[in-house]
C-alpha cells in the first residue's frame, strides 16, 4: 500500500545513458512538520523562550530513501530542537527557527523586501563557507535553512515560511545523467561509517576519501563527488547538490565540469554537471543570486492542542470507535443532536446525565426544586461537600459539575417545583402555579426526551401528561430500597394506533403503558402520612447506578431503532442496531433478578389517558390546580371512580364446597 | 513475552538489519524506540507523511506499533480519511481482525494522539508464528502489514 519495496522507483522517469546535455534541474525542498513538532514549539515558547524571539537552532532530518514525492523532504519533529548527536546515523541539516511574538512582526518579516534581505544574509553565510574553503572541513555548512513563523498559542494557529538558500552559481549549468561508474554499496558503506554528507571517490585508487582532498585534484574526471541526497527523483539531484556544485566550481575556477554521485539508498544516480568555462568569471566579492523560499503555509491545530476541543474530539472519537469496530451503522448523531430533560437532579438524575453524556448527548437540562443536603454528595454523582455547605440548588450544582467534567456540554438548570396532585395550593399561589405549568410545558416541548427521575409518584404525574401530549420519549426511573423499575411511556396521541401491525407479538410504542397505567387510584400526596424512612428515598447504594444505567441504555437502544418513535416493546435482539428494547425493566436486588414485562396502556389512565389529555389541553393550569386540590378529580375525569364502584359492586360468592367438589 | 532489555537488543538488531536492506529505521532516545517516516501519495494525489514507531509496552511486555499521518503543515489526517484512504479498512472488516484493535491514544513519549494496535493479542500471535527469525521482524511481518508496511522481500518469513 504505502510502502514500496526499497530500490524500485514508483515513478521511474526513463532516461537514456549518454543523453544530450540539458539544463540541470535540482529538486526543491518542501518542509514537512508534524504535530509533535508544533507541540514542542508550544512548550518551548511558553516555558523557555517566552518573549525571546532570537533565532533558535533547529535540525532537520533528511532521508536517503525518499520515493513518493516531488520534493526533497525537510522534516521536522519533536526532536528537531536537539542536534542529532545522540543519533549520528542521520543525515541532517541545521537551521534556525525565527518565531515572532506577534502576527504583525511575522507579516513584517514576510514582506518581499524582508524575505529578500533574509535570503541574502543566509546566502552570504554559505558563500563565505565556500570562499573561505571552510566547507572542505565541514561540508555540512553548505546547506542551511531558516523558518520564519508565528504561533498563536491561544488559538493554536500557526503560520510559517521556510527558506533553504541555493546559490545560482555557476550560471546555467547543464547535466548529463549516466550509469554509476562505481559500486554503490561501497559508497553507502563509507557513508554509514562516516556520515559525511559530501565526500570524494577517487577513480584511480577506487577509494572513498574525505572531501578535503578535492583541493589537490587537478583533473575533474579523476574523482567523483559523492553527495548524500534526499532527492526522490531518479533523474534529478536535490537542491543540496546545487551548493556543492557551486563550491566545486569556485574551488577550481578552471574546471568546466564535475562528476557527482547523488547518493541514495533508494538508488543512486551519477550526474555530470558542466558549465561554460570561465563564462562566469567569478567576481570574487559578489555573492551570487540565490533562491529557496517555500510558499507560505498555515496550520490550525486547535483540535490537537486546545484542551476543550481536544476533549470533544476524544469523546467523539471514542464513540466512533464503537461505530467502527462493532456497529458500522450506528447513528451517533441521534445522541449528539438529542436534547434531554431530566426531571429530578437527585441520585438518579445525576447518574442519568453522566450516562447520556458519555453516549455523546450534548444538551442536558435539569429541573429540581431542592438544595444539596449533607446526605447527598456521597450518593449523587454531581455534587460535593462544598455544595451542601453552601446550600446550592441541585439543578444548578449538577449543571456546573457537568460543565466541569466536560466543558463542551450544553447544560441548563431550572429551579422549579413540579406541581403535584394532592399537594393543595392556596389561591395566592395560583399565579406562580400558572407560570410553573407553562414553564414545565415549554421545557418538555423543547426537548426530545424526558427522564422522570423525581422522588415521588405524584411528581411524575404532570410531566407524564405533558410528555404524552407532546409525543416525547418519556422514561420513568424509580427505585425502592432494593427494587427498581424503568418504564418507557407509550408515545402519546394514538391516532395511528389502528394501523399498527396486529399480528406482531411486540406491543407498538403507542400502545405502551405509562408509569400510572396499572394504577386504579389516582396519585395523591404520598409523603403526608409517612415516617421519615419512608419519605426519603432509602436505597441500597448501588441501586441508583444500576437503574440509571439501564435507563440510559434503554434510551440508547430506542434511538437506534429505524424510527425511534415507533420502537415497539420487544425482547428480540434484532429490533434495533443495539438489540432489544423492552417496555419495562424491573429489578429485584435481593435476588439479583430482573424481568421485562410489556404492558398495554390503560385507556382510562389518570396520566396518559385521552380524556386527561383533552382536559389539560382545554383547561391548562386550571385543570392542574383542580387536580392538586383534589386528586379525586382525576378519577372523575377518567371515569375511574365508576370503575372502582363497579368493582366493589360485584359480589363474588366463593363456594367452598364447589371448589372441593371439583377436585 | 519479551523483557525490555531483550526488546532493546532486538530493536537494535532490527534497525541494523533494516538499514542493510535500505530501510530508513532509526533508533530514538538511546534505543528506547525505533522510528521510520516516509511520504506517501494517496489515491487523491495528496501527499502525506507517515510516521511509524515501534515502542515497548510494559504491561503486555511486547512491542507495539504506533503510527500517524500528517499533512505537510503538521495537521494530522482526519480519522475518517485515515480509515478510508490510508488504512483502507473495509466497513465489513471482521471483528476479530488485528485491524479492529487499532486505537487512538496519547503517544507515551510524544504526548499527542497517535494510532496504535493494541498489544493484547500479540503474545498469542507470536506463539503461533514460531519462527527462528528475529522476533521483531516476525512481529512486523504480521503487524506492519495491517498498516500497509511490507517487509523487503529479502526479509520475508520462510
Amino acid at each position: 500500500m504505502f510502502y514500496n519495496p526499497p530500490c524500485t522507483h514508483s515513478f521511474f522517469v526513463s532516461f537514456s545513458i549518454g543523453e544530450p546535455l540539458r539544463m540541470a534541474t535540482f529538486v526543491p525542498f518542501k518542509t514537512y512538520l508534524d504535530t509533535p513538532f508544533w507541540r514542542e514549539v508550544n512548550k518551548r515558547k511558553r516555558d523557555e523562550w517566552k518573549l525571546d524571539d532570537t533565532p533558535k537552532p533547529i535540525f532537520s532530518q533528511l532521508s536517503l530513501c525518499e520515493r513518493n514525492s516531488d520534493h526533497c523532504r525537510l522534516s521536522l519533529s519533536h526532536d528537531s530542537f536537539k542536534p542529532s548527536n545522540g543519533n549520528p546515523n542521520e543525515l541532517s541539516i541545521s537551521g534556525n527557527l525565527m518565531l515572532y511574538n506577534t502576527r504583525e512582526k511575522f507579516k513584517e518579516a514576510a514582506t518581499a523586501k524582508s524575505l529578500e534581505e533574509l535570503m541574502k544574509t543566509e546566502a552570504t553565510k554559505i558563500w563565505d563557507v565556500i570562499t573561505t574553503k571552510t566547507w572542505l572541513q565541514n561540508p555540512h555548512l553548505l546547506s542551511s535553512f531558516t523558518i520564519i513563523a508565528f504561533a498563536d498559542l491561544k488559538k493554536f494557529h500557526y503560520i510559517y515560511k521556510t527558506c533553504i538558500p541555493s546559490l545560482k552559481y555557476p550560471k546555467n549549468p547543464e547535466q548529463e545523467i549516466s550509469s554509476l561508474s562505481t559500486d554503490e554499496s561501497s559508497l553507502l558503506t563509507y557513508y554509514k561509517q562516516t556520515f559525511a554528507p559530501v565526500f570524494l571517490f577517487s577513480k584511480s585508487s577506487q577509494k572513498a576519501l574525505e572531501i578535503a582532498h578535492l583541493e589537490r585534484q587537478v583533473n575533474p574526471d579523476d574523482v567523483l563527488i559523492v553527495v548524500a541526497d534526499p532527492s526522490p527523483n531518479p533523474s534529478s539531484a536535490g537542491r543540496l547538490v546545487k551548493n556543492v556544485v557551486a563550491a566545486v566550481a569556485y574551488l577550481h575556477p578552471t574546471w568546466n565540469h564535475c562528476n557527482v554521485i547523488s547518493l541514495r539508498s533508494s538508488g543512486s544516480i551519477e550526474i555530470k554537471y558542466s558549465w561554460p568555462a570561465n563564462a562566469d568569471a567569478v567576481v570574487q566579492n559578489l555573492v551570487p543570486q540565490c533562491s529557496g523560499w517555500e510558499q507560505h503555509y498555515s496550520a490550525d491545530l486547535s483540535k490537537q492542542f486546545d484542551p476543550k476541543i481536544m476533549m470533544e474530539e476524544a469523546v467523539n472519537l471514542n464513540l466512533s470507535l464503537i461505530k467502527w469496530r462493532l456497529n458500522p451503522d450506528l447513528k451517533l448523531e441521534r445522541y449528539s443532536t438529542l436534547k434531554v430533560l431530566i426531571l429530578g437532579a437527585g441520585t438518579i438524575g445525576c447518574n442519568l446525565a453522566r450516562g447520556i453524556m458519555a453516549w455523546g448527548v450534548r444538551h442536558i437540562s435539569f429541573v429540581d426544586n431542592s438544595f444539596v443536603s449533607y446526605s447527598n454528595p456521597v450518593r449523587q454523582s454531581l455534587s460535593k461537600f462544598e455544595d451542601a455547605l453552601n446550600g446550592r440548588g441541585k439543578a444548578e450544582t449538577a449543571v456546573d459539575a457537568l460543565k466541569e467534567i466536560f466543558p463542551s456540554v450544553q447544560a441548563f438548570g431550572y429551579q422549579l417545583t413540579v406541581p403535584m396532585p394532592g399537594h393543595t395550593i392556596d389561591e395566592k399561589d395560583e399565579e406562580q402555579l400558572e407560570k410553573d405549568v407553562r414553564q414545565l410545558e415549554e421545557l418538555i416541548k423543547n426537548h426530545d426526551v424526558v427522564f422522570l427521575a423525581l422522588d415521588s409518584r405524584e411528581a411524575r404525574w404532570l410531566p407524564t401528561v405533558m410528555a404524552s401530549i407532546h409525543r416525547k420519549i418519556a422514561i420513568s426511573v424509580a427505585i425502592g430500597f432494593d427494587t427498581y423499575v424503568i418504564i418507557r411511556h407509550g408515545i402519546g396521541l394514538r391516532k395511528d394506533s389502528s394501523s399498527e401491525d396486529v399480528n406482531s407479538e411486540a406491543v407498538p410504542y403507542s400502545q405502551l403503558s405509562c408509569y400510572f397505567c396499572s394504577d386504579v387510584t389516582a396519585p395523591g400526596n404520598s409523603t403526608s402520612d409517612r415516617t421519615l424512612d419512608q419519605q426519603c428515598t432509602v436505597s441500597r447504594s448501588g441501586l441508583s447506578m444500576i437503574a440509571s444505567g439501564f435507563a440510559v441504555e434503554l434510551l440508547a437502544s430506542v434511538l437506534q431503532h429505524p424510527d425511534p418513535l415507533a420502537a415497539p416493546a420487544s425482547l428480540d435482539d434484532n429490533t434495533t442496531l443495539l438489540g432489544a428494547v423492552p417496555h419495562q425493566i424491573r429489578g429485584f436486588l435481593h435476588r439479583f433478578q430482573q424481568i421485562h414485562p410489556s404492558v398495554k396502556r390503560f385507556e382510562k389512565c389518570v396520566a396518559c389517558g385521552d380524556l386527561i389529555a383533552d382536559r389539560f389541553q382545554k383547561n391548562g393550569w386550571k385543570f392542574v390546580r383542580d387536580v392538586m386540590n383534589s386528586p379525586k378529580h382525576l378519577e372523575e375525569v377518567t371515569g375511574l371512580d365508576e370503575l372502582q364502584e363497579s368493582v366493589e359492586a360485584i359480589d363474588i360468592d366463593f363456594d367452598d364446597d364447589e371448589s372441593v367438589a371439583s377436585v | 513475552m519479551l523483557s525490555e532489555e531483550k526488546f532493546r537488543e532486538e530493536l537494535q538488531k532490527f534497525v541494523e538489519k533494516m538499514s542493510e536492506n535500505k530501510w530508513n529505521w532509526q533508533l530514538k532516545e538511546n534505543g528506547k524506540y525505533a522510528r521510520e517516516t516516509h511520504l506517501e501519495t494517496l489515491a487523491s494525489g495528496k501527499i502525506v507523511s507517515a510516521d511509524i514507531h515501534i515502542l515497548y509496552n510494559f504491561t503486555y511486555q511486547v512491542p507495539t506499533l504506533w503510527f500517524n499521518f500528517f499533512e505537510n503543515n503538521g495537521t494530522p489526517i482526519p480519522f475518517d480519511e485515515v480509515v478510508r484512504d490510508i488504512l483502507k479498512i473495509p466497513e465489513s472488516e471482521e471483528s476479530d481482525s488485528i485491524r479492529q484493535r487499532i486505537s487512538h491514544y496519547e503517544h507515551p513519549i510524544l504526548g499527542v494522539l497517535y494510532y496504535n494496535i493494541h498489544p493484547c493479542n500479540t503474545e498469542k500471535i507470536m506463539k503461533e508464528l514460531k519462527t527462528d527469525d528475529s522476533y521483531l521482524i516476525s512481529w512486523l511481518s504480521v503487524y506492519g502489514q495491517q498498516v500497509g508496511l511490507r517487509l523487503p522481500d529479502s526479509l520475508k518469513l520462510h
